[in-house]
This record gives C-alpha cells, structure tokens and sequence, in this order.
C-alpha cells in the first residue's frame, strides 16, 4: 500500500509519494536568485536553511490558466541529499492507493519526458498522474 | 585472535598514524639533508620508522613491516656513526620513502600492502653492509647520476598523486584537537612503546629526554582528540542559528526601551560571540599541513631543473579554515613551480649576474586581523613588464594604444588575466594547463586576493590573502532596486556619493573621476538579470570595490551599514550561481544573497570580462541569426563566438579578409563582424569587397577597431557599416549592438 500526496498543476492533478515529502508549507516569502533557470522561484528560509524551491508549472512548461481560488503550497521534499521545496497550485488530500491500482501512463500524456512519470491512478473518476519526484529533481540540467 | 578484534578500525587508525608518520618523514628528510649530522633529526627519523614497523607488524602489513626494519637498521647505523650520509644514500632513503607512501596507498585501496620491494630492499640491503659504494666526495646534490635522477622525478610524479589521495581519505574528514595538556604524558608512551623494544632501548630512551622539542613536535601530530568534521559543522550551524537568532533579538530589543533587557542582550550578545569564535576555532588547522608537501616537490623539481634552491618555509603553525586550507594547497603549487621554473634563474646565470649561486624561495604565512597572508617571495629574475606587455598585445588581451595609458603595475597584473598563460607556453614543470587566471579565480572563490609585488632582475612576490573563516563574514548591506543584497566588506574599499553630472562617458564606458583616477561605473544589471530604476535622485551612492589591482564603483539606491553575519551556501541543487558566493538570513528572516565583488570589479575591466549566465525570459526571441566573425586573434575569437553562442547565435570564424570571401560564398550569412586590423586582408578592405558585392551588400557589418571613427562620414562612411565597436569591448556591449542592429531591421 502507498500513501500519496496529491496536487493541483495548473489544470491537472498529480501525486507524489508521501515518502518523500517533509513537509508541506503555506507559500511563504520566496527570495529570488538571479541568474539561474527560470523555473528556480528563488529560496526561502525554513527554519535557518536556505532551500531552493521549484516551480513545477514552469519547469514542466504547462498552460497556466489558473483558478483563482487556489492556495500555492510549498512541498518540501525530503529524501534527496538536501532539501528542495517545489511550489505547487494547492495540496489537495492524502490518497491511499494499492500498487495494483497503478496503471500505465497513457500516451496522450507527452509533455514530461517519460522517466518522469511513475504511473497513473483512477481515483472516483479522477485520474491522477503519479510523478516520480526524486527524478524530476535530480534531472535539474535538463530543460524539460 | 585477531578475529576478536574489529579490525577495520585498526586499519583505519593505521592508516591515519601511517600518513602523518610519513608527512613529518617528508620534511625530517628534506632537512636531513641539508644538515646530514644532526642527531636529533637521525633520532626522531629512527623513532618514526620504528613505530612505524612496529604498527605495520601488528597488523600484518608484512611488507611495509619489511621495508621499514631495513630503513630503520640503515638509520641506526647512521646515528651510531656506522654510516655516513652521503647525496646517493638520500636518493635511495628517498625512493624508500616513495614505497611506503606507495604500499599505504595499497592498503586504503585494495587493502594490502602486497608489492615487490625487492629492489630497494636490496638497495638498501646494499648500504647497511658497505655504506655507499659509489661515494664521491662532493656532497652536492647536482652531481648525482643524472639518468636515475630523471627516472625518479617521473616516478615521484606518481606518487605525488597518490599521496593527496591518502591526504584527501584520510584527513578531509577529520581536524585534530591538539591536548596540548597531554603532550608531556603521551612522549611518555612513546617511551614505554620503545622501551619494549630491547634492541634499541637504552639509547633511544635517554636520546628521547634530550630532544623535547622535535619529539614534542610529532607527538602534537600523533596524540589528539579526532572528532568528525561532520559533527563540528554540524556545531557551527548551530552556532550559526545563534548568531542569526541574537541578531534577530537585538532587532527586536531595540523597540524597547528596557535597561535590563539591553543589559541581558548584552551578555547574550557577548557569549555568542565567544561561542562562535571557539566553534571557529575548532575548525582552524595549521598550514603546516599543507606547506610540509612542497619541500619534496621544490627537491625534485630543482634537479630536474638543474637549479640550486633553498626553499625556507616560515610561519606553517598559522591556522586557517579548514574548507581554506584544503582549496589553498593548488593554487600554491602552482606559484611555487612557477617561482622553481620561471623564477629562480640557473647557478650560471645567477652568478653571471652577481647573485648568490643558490636561489632562494620563501613561503610564508602569518596571521593579521582577520586574514592570513601566505607570501611567495623568489629572489630570481623577477618579471618584466616590458615582455608582460608584448605578450598581452600579441594575444590581443590588450591593444597597444590600451597599453599606453596603463601603469607598470596594472601591466603586471595582466599575468591574471584569462588567455594570457595558454598551452602554447605550458612547460613540464608549471604547466598542466593551467594558467594564472585559475589561479586567481580559485583564490578569489575563497574571499582572498592575490597581488604581486615584483622587481626586475631581482625577485618577486606573489602574496595572497585570506579571511580566516569562511563562515562569518563582514558584509555592507546595500539596496538596489528595492532588494538588499551584502557585499564582503573585504572588498569595500569607500562608500562616496556624487553628483549624477560626475559621470562622463570614456569610449562606451561610465566613469567617475574620483581623486584623479578614473573609476569605472558599474550597474547590478549589468551583471544580474534586474530591472534597476532610472534614479530620480540627482546624487548617487557608490560603492567603490576593490579586488586586486581591479578598481570599479558599484551603483547603489541604499546603505543600510555593516554586519556581521553568517553565509548559508546556496547549495548542491542550485549549484553555483553567477554573480553570487552566497546567502545569509537576516534578523528578521529574510534571505538575501552575498554578492560576487570579484565579477562585479571584472564589469570594470572589459578585457577580462567571462560571463555566460543563462539570460532568462528577457532575451528576446529571435531566429537563428548566423555570423561570421572574422578575427586574427584567436583568444577573441574565441571568447566572441561564446559570448555569441550563448545568446543564440551561431557563429563561423575565420582569420582574415580573404578567408572571410571564401566563406561567405559558401553559406548565407546574416552578420559579419570583422576586426580591422588583420594580415593578408585587412577589415577595410574586406568589408568594401563585401559592399561592391551585389549579392552581400545588405548583410549588416560590424567594424571591431581601436580607432575613434565616425561610421557616417569619409571613408568609413563609404562602407555603409551597421556600427562599429571601439575595442576593447565587453561582451555585453557586443551582445546590445548586435540586438540593436535586429530590432530596428
């Protein structure tokens, strides 16, 4: 059984692996970076760290035609040799899943290289793309 | 037995007390030979390489434990005056010496000390029984078998590389605490340690009272408290939360007017400094771990030269920053081969020249404030500004007229500057392609300067400094464009404020006149990515950055004053970042970043400019535009086609006017950027072929000259030229006229 935490990306939602997820926090005061990607928002201050946070509707290049009522979140992922928040439009729930409910992600689904994805799951009618978050991160060269 | 004991952590205790044994070794044998009957030097030899035996025996390292009985009953002979030390006897200890750093480079990768030693066993063998046979009665080094001396300095050269890797596993993780209590009780244990040994015993004991200060000496390497380096910076960033967290109090304790809460704020204030500065220390080694290794290669590299040279080091008890310590070691080596190679002049030469035969190298360190200053001082040849000049001109680094209002010292300084020390003069010695830019960048990454100080015909010094730690700083708060950004105190030289009229326009470039001298005026835009307001102000703030000979001031909107505070790198993710060394969180829990005074006193000095941050969504979108950038200096071609490729463009060169013909028949060119002054064509001539040309006559051109010229007018005008760019330039300014040049087409 996997825990995922799932999140609105401009028009779709995605989950990611509880796991790997510190911390989730209120869009806090970002302080940008000059001279680094676009997708970088900048760095914020957790606790006396300074963590770099990553805009994933940026960094994935999606249309952002957003609703107004989202809350931006910052997830703080873990498990990875330092600390990194990704800036995300609005956390929505906690989903248990069982592995036999991942499916393949579908073709239509091409705007993330494939390494991206870990999977799809179909939750009341929702589909909800699974990302594998510590790829995504550690791909930080490549523009996506 | 030996199945009881966990030993991996014997193994790793070996191999620590192994690699400080043979560190000290290295210098005792470097001074051995200098003064070949010193007693108490034989003695503290003996005493290492006796412990060393004993430590290799118990835990099987066989090998070692065979090479070191040899090496020891060598000298025991030599301080029973059995023996006499003679130039070929150094050689063989030495290549003995290689061996063991050799086989403890074995153990920390594969685990044993395996190797066959019979050679030099038998070398060794050798002397202990008839001394040296081939004893000359000159003890000069110089004229030693010439053949076996080459075979050795390619073989040290090896083992050169794998004694930073022993250094690099073994000590990168570990700072000694010295116990200075416990000296006097451990030189006790050794004695004990010896004492079992009956061969030696009764001697070495009573050599042992005799000699406190070498024995003390090693104990302070052998006996301390190793503590992981992990757990003391996971101390200092404790530390660091402190600072941050009385920084945010005295913030906030300023709001009140409370005698008794200053007071406490105070004393708050007081331990955290103390604090601080323990935890700092803690993290300080001395430099000696770094100076001991350049005896040895200065040696080799003397022979191989044939030079006669003195290498003196002073002040290596200095502590520094470890992270200092460990990035420091290159960039010495570098100028210590140099001053070797380039410096120090042959023993005929020096004595044609009335100078002592043998050349002497002094490498220095001592502390003042909050630096260390580390001096590299030659009395050699010293560097000529006259042949700095040339060269620079020749590599199209500066142009002659340039060169005519620069001082001798400004010209000297030009060795730093990138593209000036290429392959083409790469020798053995100073080479592996480094030049004296890398040199600098890599001093300059660590927050220090580096300056020279040189005479000709008689020496020069090289002198470095450094901030002791890098972990707090001095920084000056300043504003731009409603952010706040710190700037290293360090290279603040003056905050002025003028009068906006003040600045003149020199050739394409913002200046003050400040004292007489030109300052060069620099934007944060120029350098990040930021919108700066048109200042509505009539007076402007500047802050004046010096780094190294390089002088510019620093537009600015605010000063909010100086601070103390912590640096919170930026991080692996991010990774670096231009323009910027850092960050820190102030009082109130803002993040602000550590600006990069280095690159921003480069904005000033176009000739040495290397920028390639990502220009982000500002850049305009463009097709993909080709050039041909025709340049008979390769240095600017090169750094022209980056600076070009960067920004989208692709980019062919060639190098001169006739080349750049031939070319252009061959593909569809959008832009020609053509340098005037070039052999076989020049860019006159090539750009009115181009212009009689019906089918390239619109192709838009760019005239690069060190000429003053009007583009409208006579014969320049002729050319029917897009725009011209007064050389030097930087990139920046080639980048924005090129733009301009697309935005109106």
């Amino acid at each position: 059984m996997y825990k995922i935490i799932s999140f609105q990306l401009a028009n779709e939602v995605y989950g990611i692996n509880v796991e790997n997820v510190g911390e989730i926090l209120k869009k806090i005061e970002i302080a940008e970076v000059p001279n680094t990607n676009p997708y970088i928002e900048g760095v914020i201050n957790l606790r006396g760290n300074v963590i770099p946070v990553v805009n994933l509707v940026k960094k994935f290049n999606l249309k952002q035609n957003r609703d107004n009522n989202l809350e931006d979140k910052i997830i703080v992922i873990d498990d990875i040799e330092e600390q990194v928040g990704v800036l995300v439009d609005d956390v929505r729930e906690v989903i248990k899943i069982e592995a036999d409910m991942i499916e393949e992600v579908p073709k239509i689904y091409t705007e993330l290289p494939k390494e991206f994805y870990a999977g799809v799951v179909n939750i009341e009618g929702r589909m909800i793309i699974l990302l594998d978050i510590l790829k995504i991160l550690s791909l930080k060269e490549e523009e996506v | 037995m030996q199945d009881l004991f966990d030993t991996s952590q014997f193994r790793e205790d070996f191999i620590e007390e192994t690699v400080e044994i043979l560190d000290s070794l290295d210098k005792e044998l470097i001074k051995l030979e200098n003064e070949p009957d010193n007693m108490e030097l034989l003695n503290s030899i003996f005493r290492a390489v006796h412990t060393l035996k004993g430590s290799s025996a118990f835990l099987n390292f066989l090998t070692i434990k065979d090479l070191a009985h040899v090496v020891e009953s060598v000298f025991d002979k030599l301080r029973n005056k059995k023996l006499t030390l003679t130039s070929n006897i150094m050689d063989v200890i030495f290549e003995a010496y290689d061996y063991f750093k050799l086989m403890v480079n074995k153990v920390i990768d594969e685990g044993t000390d395996k190797m066959d030693i019979s050679s030099i066993l038998n070398k060794l063998e050798n002397i202990k029984e008839y001394g040296d046979s081939k004893e000359k009665t000159s003890k000069t080094k110089k004229q030693s078998n010439k053949k076996a001396e080459e075979e050795k300095v390619k073989f040290n050269t090896d083992t050169e590389k794998s004694v930073e890797q022993i250094i690099e596993k073994t000590d990168s993780n570990e700072i000694d605490i010295v116990n200075k209590e416990n000296l006097l009780e451990k030189e006790d244990d050794v004695s004990d340690e010896i004492e079992e040994d009956i061969d030696y015993e009764s001697e070495t004991l009573s050599k042992e009272s005799k000699i406190p200060n070498s024995a003390s000496q090693q104990v302070k390497g052998l006996h301390s408290i190793r503590v992981d380096t992990r757990r003391v910076d996971v101390l200092m960033n404790l530390v660091s939360e402190l600072v941050t967290g009385r920084n945010r109090l005295i913030q906030v304790g300023s709001q009140f007017k409370s005698e008794d809460l200053d007071e406490s704020l105070f004393f708050i204030e007081k331990v955290v400094t103390e604090v601080q500065s323990a935890v700092m220390k803690i993290r300080m080694v001395p430099l000696e771990k770094v100076f001991s290794r350049f005896p040895r290669i200065v040696r080799d590299l003397e022979k191989k030269l044939e030079k006669n040279i003195k290498f003196i080091i002073e002040g290596e008890e200095t502590e520094l920053d470890r992270v200092v310590s460990d990035e420091i070691y290159d960039p010495l080596l570098h100028m210590i081969r140099n001053a070797v190679d380039h410096g120090v002049e042959i023993p005929e030469v020096r004595k044609k020249n009335k100078k002592n035969e043998q050349g002497t190298i002094i490498l220095k360190a001592k502390q003042e404030d909050n630096f260390v200053y580390i001096d590299i001082t030659d009395d050699g040849k010293g560097i000529d500004y006259k042949v700095i000049r040339e060269k620079a001109i020749k590599k199209g680094i500066i142009t002659r007229e340039q060169s005519d209002n620069m001082s001798e010292y400004d010209i000297i300084n030009l060795i730093f500057a990138p593209g000036f020390s290429t392959t083409e003069e790469v020798t053995e010695v100073s080479g592996r392609g480094v030049g004296m830019d890398v040199v600098k960048s890599s001093i300059e990454k660590l927050g220090g300067i580096v300056d020279i100080i040189t005479e000709y015909g008689k020496g020069s010094t090289f002198r470095i400094r450094l901030p002791l730690t890098l972990a707090i700083m001095q920084v000056l708060i300043i504003g731009v464009a409603n952010k706040k950004y710190a700037i290293p105190l360090n290279s603040v030289l003056e905050t002025i404020r003028i009068e906006k009229t003040e600045i003149k326009t020199i050739s394409g470039e913002e200046v003050i006149f400040l004292r007489e001298k030109t300052l060069p005026i620099v934007y944060l835009s120029s350098v990040f990515n930021i919108e700066e307001y048109e200042k509505m102000d009539k007076k402007l703030n500047i802050v004046v950055l010096g780094i190294g000979a390089n002088r510019v001031g620093l537009v600015i909107d605010e000063m909010y004053g100086k601070q103390e505070i912590v640096i919170k790198p930026l991080g692996k993710y991010l990774g670096k970042v231009e323009g910027i060394t850092g960050t820190t969180i102030l009082g109130d829990g803002t993040i602000i970043m550590i600006l990069d005074s280095g690159l921003i006193a480069n904005e000033g000095k176009s000739f040495s400019k290397k920028k390639n941050f990502i220009k982000s969504e500002k850049t305009f979108h463009k097709k993909t535009i080709n050039v041909l950038y025709v340049e008979d200096s390769t240095t600017m071609q090169k750094m022209a086609k980056r600076a070009l490729e960067l920004n989208g463009y692709r980019v062919d060169t060639v190098f001169n006017g006739i080349e750049g013909l031939e070319k252009i028949k061959e593909k569809k060119y959008d832009l020609i950027i053509s340098d005037y002054n070039m052999p076989n064509m020049n860019g006159y001539e090539f750009f009115k072929e181009i212009k009689n040309n019906d089918e390239y006559k619109f192709i838009p051109k760019i005239l690069l000259t060190s000429e003053n010229i009007d583009i409208e007018d006579g014969e320049w005008g002729e050319l029917n030229l897009s725009a011209y760019l007064k050389k030097p330039f930087n990139e920046d300014k080639m980048i924005k006229t090129i733009e301009n040049i697309f935005r109106e087409g």
